[in-house]
């Protein structure tokens, strides 16, 4: 028995007014205007979202074309024969199998990331030539001293002096490059290195130390990345990793996004570190200065860490945090190990008095000579 | 009343557009979009804003037959990656060996700079038409396809001259590149093979323009007057020291807080007399063969639907984003009126092919509307 309905043919925009009966394999169409054609239910689409009383069908065979049902009986008699248009459109299976493969790829990337691109900036760094590395490092260092100001006063000079001495003692002929040391006022105890071999140590660091061997420790430590070029691992890294956030979020503005103090917050994997241990422990036996300082500063900044931490907690949810140097150099029982394992003969300190005392007032105003204003100031040995 | 050839029949037809979308079955929608972009890390939103224009498409009637929606998920998705690949990914590599041989300081820093927000401008102007073309070309009604024509990259190229104008002037080229948006995105848009058309100047926007601008220097030099008056207490005698400390923090963003709040509310209140002027002027200068179209959108309401949409996607952390477009469509749609008939025998299909791919960039700009 056929049914009224209406069937547009794709090409105007009128109705034509057609019959529909249901065969075996297909629907067929006949009307006035009209070559009679068959629709085969296999291929027919659904074209409504159920907001209608009409059901709108088209057939692949003729893309453009729909035929809008609206008679019950028709709409019936379609159900039973093709009864998959009347799947619901997001059916929970299909969403689900899109959801479960989209997850998959995205947890296979993430974990492909997580392994694979440290691998590919220890890699990669072979490929930055040093003129680049260096502009990096020097708008690093800007960008670092312009956030936290270094000491650089004329008071500082001393201390300065001191410590591009005690580098140029540690270094040696491992150094390719100059490498410059900041002390700069951020407000957490910590010591990082940025590419092109910049050294910044913070004024809280220095406060903490109780003797130059343990300031020693820390340099010959950072001195380590440096001629491992760890820094500009971390920022190639950094910049992998912005770079895939910010195409897989779609965050176009984001990507371009770099900067010191997320430097100073990134922590090396343990295998990096463990270089940057050697070369440091190395370059302390090298100059003749005991490693016990480096290993004991460590101890001394763990055992200050656990009650400082709670007093610091309770600013609650609008408390922001810089990275200190156990936070991003989480203490190794195998550093301390391979520190206390080195039995060094004639060591000497790592600073005369007063260059020590230079360096502990540096940012302090304190000029070296009238000792006495700077209480913490100790005696070596 | 135009004197008909002997036979033929008059073949006009009042079009009457209606939206029965319904929140509840939206609020479903927009949940499970939301667990699915947490599951997925966000790819989905390809599917998820298929699925969401699937659902107002077909809420769409017009004459009581519903609009068809013919997009797919995996369009967006090829498209944004194209997009990211061939324009974001060499971008941000001249971008960033740019900025590690030269110093900021230096000419060519500068100059590269200002090039890449003039490339950045000008993908912008591209991405609103491409994403309107690829928007309009999935759009179907009684089988036949929308579309938009016209080259994307002379809309963009006048687009960037007009912002650079609307820049040196303080804005006030605002009302004219408005103007050029709608007449260029209007008149090049078909059903069919036949044209929208757009009649309408840039005069008619100027005095509500002024007043907004008026009223938006006075709110803002209100707002900055409060605040300094509120921020001044804290920060004095303070050294640098102390305001990193949490208790500092903790009274100083409160009040940024207060003058963001103040400032967004007083661009709606002061900004909606401008919008509710530019869709009047839109709405007004359309027509579509024998159709015109006229607009009862008040200020009022304009502001009531903002502020609303507003509430809803911030309370509920965007989630409900779905439910604000919809509402956005809905309201548009309940307040414009097609006066007038079509000629439905006249409008064929264009055989002009369509674009393959998604609004790859009007993702990337953040674009995307519904």
């Amino acid at each position: 028995m056929p049914y009224r309905a209406r069937y547009f043919d794709g090409v105007s925009a009128v109705a034509h007014d057609v019959f529909v009966e249901f065969g075996e394999q297909a629907l067929g169409l006949r009307g006035d205007m009209l070559a009679p054609m068959e629709w085969r239910y296999r291929q027919l689409t659904r074209h409504d979202d159920g907001a209608t009383a009409e059901i709108w069908i088209g057939c692949k065979s003729s893309p453009a074309a729909r035929l809008a049902l609206s008679d019950s009986p028709a709409i019936i008699e379609l159900h039973a024969r093709a009864p998959r248009l009347f799947k619901s459109h997001g059916s929970l299976g299909g969403t689900f199998r899109l959801a479960l493969l989209l997850g998959a790829v995205t947890a296979g990337l993430a974990g492909l990331f997580y392994v694979g691109l440290p691998q590919i900036a220890e890699q990669a760094v072979a490929y930055v030539p040093a003129r680049v590395e260096a502009r990096v490092g020097e708008s690093y260092r800007l960008s670092t001293v312009s956030t936290w100001p270094a000491c650089a006063a004329r008071s500082d000079a001393q201390g300065q002096v001191a410590l591009d001495a005690l580098v140029a003692r540690l270094g040696g002929d491992d150094l390719a490059q100059p490498v410059t040391i900041d002390v700069v006022k951020m407000p957490v105890e910590n010591a990082f290195a940025l590419p092109g071999g910049h050294i910044v140590l913070t004024r809280k660091l220095i406060e903490k130390a109780e003797q130059p061997d343990e300031i020693a420790g820390v340099i010959a430590h950072e001195l380590g990345h440096v001629i491992e070029r760890h820094p500009m691992i971390g920022t190639l890294e950094n910049l992998g990793l912005n770079a895939v956030i910010g195409l897989v979020t779609g965050g176009a503005n984001n990507i371009a996004t770099s900067s010191a103090a997320t430097l100073a917050s990134l922590s090396y994997s343990r295998k990096l570190e463990a270089r940057a241990d050697a070369h440091g422990i190395a370059m302390l036996e090298r100059a003749k200065i005991s490693p016990l300082g480096f290993a004991k500063f460590f101890e001394r900044l763990e055992a200050a860490e656990s009650p400082e931490d709670e007093k610091s907690d309770k600013g609650g949810l609008m408390t922001f945090k810089l990275p200190t140097f156990l936070s991003t150099h989480p203490a190794s029982p195998e550093r301390a190990a391979l520190a206390r394992a080195t039995t060094l003969k004639n060591v000497r300190s790592a600073l005369s008095v007063q260059e020590w005392a230079a360096v502990k007032g540096m940012c302090l105003g304190y000029t070296p000579g009238r000792p006495g204003k700077n209480a913490q100031s100790q005696p070596n040995d | 009343m135009d004197t008909k050839t002997a036979g033929e029949p008059d073949q006009g037809t009042a079009i009457h557009i209606a939206a029965s979308g319904r929140a509840g079955e939206m609020w479903g929608l927009a949940f499970r979009i939301f667990f699915l972009n947490i599951v997925t890390a966000t790819i989905y939103r390809f599917w998820g804003t298929t699925a969401v224009r699937r659902y107002i498409w077909s809420h769409t009637t017009i004459n009581g037959e519903p609009l068809e929606y013919r997009g797919k998920g995996s369009e967006l998705l090829f498209g944004f990656l194209i997009v990211v690949l061939f324009i974001f990914a060499p971008l941000f590599g001249a971008f960033f060996a740019i900025q590690a041989f030269f110093p900021p300081t230096s000419p060519v820093f500068g100059l590269a700079m200002l090039a890449l927000y003039l490339i950045l401008f000008f993908l912008f102007g591209l991405a609103i038409y491409r994403a309107l073309r690829y928007r309009l070309s999935r759009t179907a009604w009684r089988g036949i396809r929308f579309g938009l024509n016209g080259s994307a990259a002379t809309f963009a190229a006048k687009f960037l001259g007009l912002l650079i104008l609307n820049g040196m002037t303080l804005g006030w080229m605002t009302p004219v590149l408005d103007m050029f948006v709608m007449r260029r995105l209007s008149s090049n848009a078909v059903f069919g093979r036949t044209p929208f058309q757009f009649d309408g100047s840039a005069g008619r926007l100027y005095g509500p323009f002024a007043v907004t601008y008026i009223l938006s220097i006075i709110g803002f030099v209100a707002l900055g007057i409060v605040m300094f008056g509120i921020l001044r207490p804290l920060f004095e005698g303070l050294t640098p020291e102390d305001m990193q400390k949490p208790d500092f923090i903790l009274k100083v963003v409160p009040a940024y807080l207060i003058f963001f709040g103040g400032a967004i509310v007083l661009s709606v209140i002061v900004g909606s007399i401008y919008s509710a002027a530019r869709l009047h002027a839109w709405a007004e200068s359309m027509r579509f063969e024998r159709l015109t179209f006229t607009t009862n959108i008040t200020y009022g309401g304009l502001v009531g639907l903002i502020v609303t949409n507003a509430l809803l996607i911030v309370f509920t952390l965007g989630i409900a984003t779905p439910i604000a477009h919809m509402r956005g469509f809905k309201f548009i749609l309940a307040n414009v009126k097609a006066h007038g008939t079509v000629d439905l025998a006249k409008i064929e299909q264009a055989e002009k092919g369509t674009p393959r791919f998604g609004e790859g960039l009007a993702d990337a700009f953040d674009i995307g509307g519904i």
